[in-house]
């Protein structure tokens, strides 16, 4: 009997074992990674850590633009302890105007019982944030950008602004550029939490080290990007422009100045990406002039003493008629005289000197034909045509039927300035991560114009400005080497003289010039001319920047 | 006989670990606690220098300058005005 009880109890027992042992079995083996997953969920937690943006400073290292963090108030009405009458006052107390900004939203969420949750659009900054700790009060962290300058040099940096991802990532100039260098990388904590949720540091946690965005040192001049958009918004509302662009670049190495672009309806928030100055194309006028003049010197095609025996009548060109702008003829005309009057029939026989093969042969060595390549987003690339009949060359040789950006124009006309020495135009100095200083690369410098062409085309246009009609505008300190420029736009193929762009470009002083600068408006009512109209503005730049450099 | 002190000695064995595991897992609870703060006043310290740097740079940008020294021009035209009455 006990032989047999005990039997019945090692069967059952050992039934018992095997059901155990096949059940853990079951736990460990069959499911074990699944709940050790599960098991690690719950006891870790990944923790996202944001890096900061880079900041973007001037070149006085004065920050354009700064980070800061503010909060996003919600109200979650079930766990208000007071009334929200008394809530919303003991907000107004800390945000004053707070019931001005949400006057609806808050009247509807009275007014509804059944909305239990509302966010507003009121950021509080950390103080106030403090001052708000109650129930029912909920806060969310947001990064912005702060723009110490306002709205200066807005073109320049562009903005930041979430993507469909929700991400926030860069739209438009340096924002965009150099989004990468930026953002920065984002780190990761794996560690154990506790019940509260607070991270448990120990040998098991893992991380990944974030690391801030890097700062951008523009060579930007605040003073002179100051008196840029000053003096340009004075000029827009004086002529009755509808826009205008002023770009000022550092001769030798290309750096930007000052770039602004701005117009009669200017808005008072950052919200436009555009930069007209490299995203804009114009045809250029006679601005162009002294691009034509230096590759007939360079080629030498024509000298220094060419004189138009041709240019006591109007360029008959089939049946095109090349005329002066003013409609005077200028017979026998010096090179020196065809740029100070701005003669268009003089240019075009300078140009059927140069030829075709050698104007598209400089015209794409100045980079005309290609984009810049400035460190700004947003650059248009300028088109050229493939068919040049001899009308459409005429045309070129005082700057119609070419179209270029603003950047292009200043980066070809720089080439005088800086001795024949092509250098690209480009914004970001250096950049700083931590303690480290890292230069912007250096771009290639090409040699175009001999040290004989400078020369002499900037003769020419030392004569033009101390002869022309701008002189009356320059300082008697200044030496200045411009040329001014009237181009017609074009309206359903046909130009207008309703239409204009007026511009003004030159360098200051002519030899070892501190900087070029080109000036235009767009569609002045008060007077077509880039000679009394963009002249104006670009010598009173040029006296304020004679100060500041 | 030989049990009493083998169980004796588990038992104090036991006490020992006990005591050891409280004061070792109150020892990482407080150091994870002092981590968490400072981590939280690291934060604070950071918004509290970007709210300084914020000050600072507004009060001392070209707009600001700009804005004072139209406040200025308008202070010396009342004072004109006041000499004249």
């Amino acid at each position: 009997m006990i032989n047999q009880r005990s039997k019945i109890l090692s069967i059952a027992l050992t039934f018992c074992f095997i059901l155990v042992s096949s059940r853990l079995f079951y736990w460990q083996i069959i499911k074990g990674p699944e709940l050790r997953e599960k098991a690690q969920s719950q006891a870790y937690k990944l923790e996202k850590i944001i890096p900061e943006r880079g900041k973007i400073y001037s070149s006085d290292n004065f920050p354009l633009v700064l980070n800061q963090t503010i909060y996003q108030l919600s109200i979650y009405k079930p766990n208000l302890k007071n009334t929200l009458d008394e809530a919303i006052d003991k907000i107004e107390q800390n945000y004053p105007d707070f019931k001005l900004e949400n006057n609806i939203a808050i009247d509807k969420f009275k007014n509804n019982p059944n909305q239990k949750w509302i966010t507003f659009n009121s950021f509080f900054s950390d103080n106030q944030k403090k001052q708000l700790e109650i129930p029912g009060l909920e806060f969310e962290k947001i990064s912005k950008r702060y723009y110490p300058e306002n709205l200066m040099a807005k073109d320049v940096l562009g903005i930041i602004s979430k993507n469909y991802q929700g991400s926030q990532i860069g739209y438009g100039g340096l924002e965009a550029f150099y989004q990468k260098q930026l953002k920065g990388k984002t780190g990761f904590v794996w560690a154990p939490q506790d019940a509260t949720g607070k991270t448990i540091l120990n040998k098991k946690s893992w991380n990944s080290e974030s690391v801030n965005g890097r700062n951008i040192f523009t060579s930007i001049n605040r003073s002179a990007q100051f008196y840029v958009e000053k003096l340009l918004q004075e000029g827009i509302d004086k002529y009755s422009a509808d826009s205008g662009s002023i770009t000022i670049m550092e001769p030798k190495s290309g750096a930007i100045i000052a770039m602004a672009s701005l117009s009669s309806t200017s808005s008072a928030t950052i919200s436009s990406i555009r930069n007209p100055a490299i995203s804009d194309l114009f045809e250029p006028g006679s601005i162009f002039k002294p691009i034509i003049v230096s590759m007939a010197l360079d080629t030498k095609s024509i000298n220094t003493d060419y004189t138009c025996t041709q240019c006591n009548r109007p360029n008959v060109i089939g049946k095109y008629f090349i005329s002066n702008w003013d409609n005077e003829l200028h017979p026998n005309s010096s090179l020196q005289d065809i740029i100070k009057n701005s003669d268009n029939i003089g240019m075009s026989h300078i140009i059927s000197e140069l030829g075709i093969k050698n104007f598209l042969n400089y015209y794409q060595k100045l980079g005309l034909s290609q984009k810049t390549g400035i460190d700004l987003q947003g650059e248009a690339k300028p088109s050229l045509k493939t068919e040049w009949p001899e009308i459409d060359l005429a045309t070129a040789s005082f700057g119609q039927g070419i179209v270029v950006t603003q950047i292009n124009m200043l980066q070809a006309f720089n080439t005088i300035a800086n001795n024949g020495v092509l250098v690209k135009p480009k914004v970001v100095d250096y950049f700083t991560e931590g303690d480290k200083i890292i230069k912007n690369k250096n771009q290639t410098e090409t040699k175009i114009f001999s040290d004989q062409t400078i020369k002499d085309i900037k003769s020419i246009l030392k004569y033009a400005v101390e002869n022309g009609v701008v002189s009356q505008f320059k300082p008697k300190n200044l030496e200045v080497c411009a040329k001014s420029g009237t181009a017609q736009i074009a309206i359903d193929g046909e130009y207008t003289d309703s239409k204009t762009i007026a511009s003004y470009i030159g360098f200051s002083p002519c030899i070892d010039p501190k900087f070029t600068m080109i000036v235009t408006i767009n569609n002045p009512k008060t007077s077509p001319w880039g000679s009394s109209t963009a002249a104006p503005i670009w010598y009173e730049l040029a006296s304020k920047l004679n100060d500041l450099l | 006989m030989l049990n009493k002190p083998f169980f004796l000695l588990l038992f104090l064995l036991i006490i020992c670990q006990v005591i050891f595991s409280f004061y070792y897992s109150s020892e990482i609870v407080s150091q994870n606690n002092l981590i968490n703060q400072n981590q939280l006043d690291l934060q604070s310290l950071k918004i509290t220098n970007q709210e300084l740097e914020k000050q600072f740079t507004s009060l001392t940008s070209l707009n600001q300058i700009q804005t004072l020294v139209t406040q200025k021009n308008y202070i010396n035209l009342k004072e004109t005005l006041n000499l004249q009455n």
